[in-house]
């Protein structure tokens, strides 16, 4: 078997572990969201790096080699995890997959009326809003929110940077008319 | 040579999208930028057979798995610069007005500023996931119907509940 196809199944298999892992801690443990993200994933990436310890052992490849298909199995990995992720696992505050989701526990179909009265911009917001207290990235006092999280506050300007950067524009709803 | 030629493809594939977006960006940004990285994988193979260092096929696959991973990713992160999060644009909000902050009162009115919700739905529509009759009823196409479907028994097998949103 060419080295190659061994370290897509070295990632496969990591990829499993994680999928396997992000599974039972939903089931079974009490960790946080972030703590079962942290886990599954940690959990898998072990998995790939003792696959790429055991790989010198059938194949011999000079160090540099070894080197580049850790690098290159580890970004699989994260591409697999980053779209399981999106997908299947965490995309838990998708508002295309909640519209989705409501139309399909309706039966398939749902007056946009009743979709807006389950669903609509201000309990997003609030929805949002109560996540971030609760995770304590806001705080509220005296009756206002105020930001306490320097490293989310940090992560909204990368994006806010990245879309003037590629876009050139601040918000999707400045160019609506 | 796998494993370069699919880092190599991305990073030509990245800095192409950028240069081309920051002039026009196109009607349909997901297809044209998957067109994109496979055009750019095609003619680095080219590029490589011309110059007699074609790689093997097992080489090849793994810098198109590779390469189409990293871009797939990108697709997926490129719907959070294209598409404003509430929870960052809440964020920014917040960080811009500094320790005044924001009234609780006003939040209902900074969430009708930005109708992520009346946004998505439209776009839904308009990308044919969903569909709205005159009387105004939504119904699923079908067009992602075994996708939702999946996630939700994905979501009852491991005991989580209804998504937030």
């Amino acid at each position: 078997m060419p080295v190659e196809f061994a370290a897509i199944a070295i990632t496969s298999v990591g990829l499993i572990v994680c999928v396997a892992l992000h599974a039972v801690a939903h089931r079974f443990m009490t960790l946080s969201f972030f703590g079962i993200l942290a886990l599954s994933f940690l959990g898998g990436a072990v998995a790939v790096g003792i696959g790429h310890l055991a790989l010198p052992y059938f194949f011999a490849l000079p160090l540099i080699d070894h080197v580049l298909f850790l690098a290159g199995d580890l970004a699989l990995y994260c591409c697999g995890w980053y779209v399981f992720q999106n997908v299947m696992g965490g995309n838990e505050s998708s508002i295309r997959f909640r519209i989705l989701e409501e139309i399909s526990l309706a039966g398939g179909r749902i007056p946009e009326a009743a979709l807006r009265e389950r669903y609509n911009d201000v309990l997003l917001m609030e929805v949002r809003l109560q996540k971030l207290k609760s995770g304590g990235q806001v705080l509220e006092r005296e009756g206002r929110y105020m930001l306490a999280s320097q490293k989310l506050a940090l992560l909204s300007s990368i994006f806010w940077l990245l879309k003037r950067a590629i876009l050139r524009t601040d918000s999707e709803f400045d160019r609506a008319p | 040579m796998g494993v370069l030629l699919g880092f190599v493809s991305f990073a030509v594939f990245f800095g192409l999208h950028v240069a081309i977006w920051r002039v026009r960006v196109p009607a349909r940004p997901y297809g044209a930028l998957a067109l994109l990285w496979a055009g750019t994988f095609a003619i680095m193979l080219v590029a490589l057979w011309l110059t007699a260092v074609l790689p093997s096929l097992p080489a090849t696959i793994y810098g198109a798995l590779l390469g189409g991973s990293l871009t797939l990713s990108y697709l997926f992160f490129y719907v959070g610069i294209k598409h404003d999060s509430p929870s960052l644009a809440i964020l920014r909000e917040l960080q811009m007005r500094g320790p005044a902050g924001i009234m609780a009162g006003d939040v209902e009115a900074f969430a009708r500023s930005r109708p992520f919700v009346t946004a998505r739905l439209e776009q839904l529509i308009s990308d044919g996931f969903v569909r709205r009759d005159g009387q105004g009823v939504l119904y699923a196409t079908g067009k992602v119907t075994a996708l939702v479907r999946l996630n939700e028994a994905y979501r009852a097998l491991t005991g989580q509940g209804q998504r937030s949103g």
